[in-house]
């Protein structure tokens, strides 16, 4: 319990830091220009609502890591990551295969790019959760299909261009 | 307003396609809502695209069939395998996996259909008689006020979002910047574009919602060590004992009421419905020990309260433009492709459409019924779907949804940040929902803000004028109470 309570506190703590740093760089970003920054008259500006809410964000962020951090050191537990890594290997291999699947799209076109992705992403979940052979080819086989169903709705009944 | 519902109801009832689209969205919704790891709102999400090609007509037709049915299908893996299908039936699993494992799911599965049916038409009812009194009202209202309803949007969403108000705040203050980003619709000036000319027209609603809602929900379901099932595999017979089911109306009228006035709050949600449903229930129960163990009224009572809430969730979106949860905050975001702001103008400009929204909605509620009446043993199959067929088809819909959007890749890019973003919140128990509240109400409250300074040239013109006042003092008090709370429940012991 006591080892869960740290771990959340310090993943808040680092939230509430990576938070700060996103404020003070589109803090940056908005200040360096000149356009936005300028008075608009009676009208608060285009700057007004990004300055309140970086300002709010930042502010909330700073008072997240802080007091977590000091949760963080007052209670008493072993910090590790466990099996967090290995946990997130296959989302972040999603994300990455994700934003392949776009790189392709214009080479060898959606089809092939989605029955590529739905294929090999079926076959993948399928070992992952302990299927057979047979399994791991019938997981194939509606991949596509879901696939090929997909496009031929969208592309063709809807007019979507893919 | 009855000549617009009675036409609308014309229009409908006369055309095959109207039903036709009425029933498949009943029926995908429904199957998509019982399916384990695909919530309400990520259905209605990815489901979304499939509108664009229609007229506003139809869409409103199909996407509140999918809303309704979805938020009955959410029942169905909860009866079934122990997992909520929306937030509002995390409560009916208390009951309805238990009376599952007793042999009695395919009576669950009814009480749960029945009650939502009860529960959609007291909302529906709340919905007609409501709206155009709310709206009626909210003519008065000017930017001040505009601005003040919708920070106490937000401050509810913060209030009634699960974990921590804190958090919940942030989440909020994130979409809310997150919809600075793009060229200012009053100066034409660009913000946060970073020199992309992909940024310049912000960050799209549905892209955003399709990758918390979706995107998230697929990483967190490819995670190793995901929860294994344990389906309940025996239905049962369907029909209840009349004389066990007659006695529990009075019941799900209660359930019905709560769910439709909370539901009805702005930004509230079906979470806080069904839990006050359930404990007044218990409370109000001879025998409050049977609630947990397998009782058709700890199905009842949540389960018309969650559906009761789908019209009243549908005041605030129709009559202020706010969202009533984060389904309606994806169908804002639908309105908004097919060129339609809702707001109080909406019964004065746009009565049609309120027709059509009344009576596609009434509709919806009589389809879920039948079709659950006929299908309820198929879509209990459903929660046994393929694990890898359907984490990697609904991927493959989200990008298909997101970048039918706007015909651009880069709204898919957009859509995996949103993935990235959703994900990373859920595991550090950040609510995601309040990001795409921040992003529908970020340009409501600048426009109206800047208006107001515009027009009066005074800062304290929130606090001079009694709606405004009243409303600020209400999101303040709502925002302050759970935050002590927090900060008195944070600290550690020693």
């Amino acid at each position: 319990m006591k080892e869960t309570l740290r771990s959340r506190s310090l993943s808040l703590a680092i939230t509430g830091v990576i938070i700060v740093a996103g404020v003070m760089f589109l803090w940056r970003n908005l200040a360096s220009d000149p356009i936005v920054m300028q008075q608009w008259g009676r009208d608060p500006g285009p700057a007004f609502q990004p300055i309140v809410m970086l300002t709010l964000l930042g502010l909330s962020a700073l008072g997240l890591a802080v007091t977590s951090a000091i949760n963080a050191l007052r209670t008493r537990g072993v910090v590790g990551l466990g099996n967090g890594i290995a946990a997130v290997a296959m989302p972040g291999a999603m994300v990455a295969t994700l934003l392949i699947f776009v790189a392709l799209v214009p080479r060898i076109g959606f089809l092939a790019s989605a029955l590529i992705f739905t294929a090999g992403w079926s076959a993948l979940i399928a070992r992952r959760d302990g299927e057979g052979g047979r399994g791991i080819a019938l997981a194939v086989g509606g991949g596509v299909l879901v696939a090929y169903g997909i496009f031929t709705v969208f592309s063709t009944m809807i007019g979507v261009p893919l | 307003m009855l000549d617009a519902a009675l036409a609308a109801f014309l229009q409908i009832a006369t055309d095959p396609f109207a039903i036709g689209l009425c029933l498949i969205g009943v029926v995908i919704g429904t199957a998509l809502g019982a399916l384990p790891g695909i919530s309400s709102t990520m259905s209605l999400a990815v489901l979304l695209p499939f509108s664009f090609g229609m007229s506003l007509e139809h869409a409103m037709v199909f996407l509140l069939a999918v809303f309704t049915a979805s938020v009955y299908g959410g029942s169905v893996s909860a009866i079934l395998i122990n997992i909520p299908g929306t937030p509002g039936a995390i409560v009916t699993q208390m009951d309805g996996y238990p009376m599952g494992r007793k042999g009695r799911a395919g009576e669950a599965l009814t009480y749960a259909l029945l009650a939502s049916t009860l529960g959609g038409l007291l909302g529906w009812c709340l919905l007609v008689v409501f709206a155009p009194l709310v709206a009626r009202a909210a003519l008065a209202f000017q930017s001040p006020e505009y601005a003040a309803i919708t920070v106490f949007g937000l401050a509810m969403l913060a209030y009634a979002s699960p974990g921590s108000t804190f958090l919940a705040l942030i989440a909020g203050m994130i979409g809310l910047l997150l919809a600075t980003v793009g060229l200012d619709t009053t100066t034409d000036v660009a913000r946060f574009t970073f020199g992309t000319d992909g940024l310049q027209a912000g960050l799209g609603i549905i892209p955003a919602a399709v990758g918390i809602f979706g995107v998230a929900e697929v990483l967190k379901g490819l995670e190793r060590g995901a929860q294994k099932l344990q389906p309940v595999t025996r239905i049962g017979r369907l029909l209840p004992p009349w004389r066990e089911a007659a006695p529990l109306w009075p019941l799900g009228l209660r359930g019905s009421i709560i769910g439709a006035f909370v539901g009805a709050i702005p930004a509230a949600g079906s979470a806080i419905a069904v839990t006050v449903a359930y404990a007044l229930e218990k409370r109000l129960s001879k025998t409050p020990d049977k609630f947990g163990t397998g009782c058709p009224e700890g199905v009842v009572a949540p389960e018309s309260a969650n559906n009761a809430g789908v019209g009243g969730a549908l005041i605030p979106m129709i009559t202020l433009g706010i969202p009533g949860d984060s389904m309606t905050a994806v169908l804002i975001g639908a309105l908004l492709i097919h060129g339609l702001r809702p707001g109080p103008t909406m019964f004065a400009q746009h009565i049609d459409f309120v027709g059509i929204v009344y009576v596609a909605l009434a509709f919806a509620i009589v389809a879920t019924l039948v079709v659950g009446m006929l299908g309820n043993r198929l879509f209990a199959r459903i929660v046994n779907a393929p694990r890898a067929v359907l984490l990697s088809g609904v991927t493959l819909l989200c990008v298909v949804g997101s970048f039918a959007v706007r015909n651009s890749f880069f709204d898919v890019i957009v859509m995996t940040g949103f993935g990235v973003l959703g994900y990373l919140m859920n595991r550090i128990g950040m609510p995601t929902a309040p990001v795409i509240f921040g992003l529908v109400l970020g340009p409501i409250l600048e426009e109206n803000v800047r208006r107001s300074m515009i027009i009066y040239n005074d800062w304290t013109v929130f606090l001079t004028r009694p709606i405004s006042l009243t409303v600020l003092i209400i999101a303040v008090v709502a925002l302050a109470y759970p935050l002590i709370q927090d900060a008195v429940r944070q600290r550690p012991s020693p």
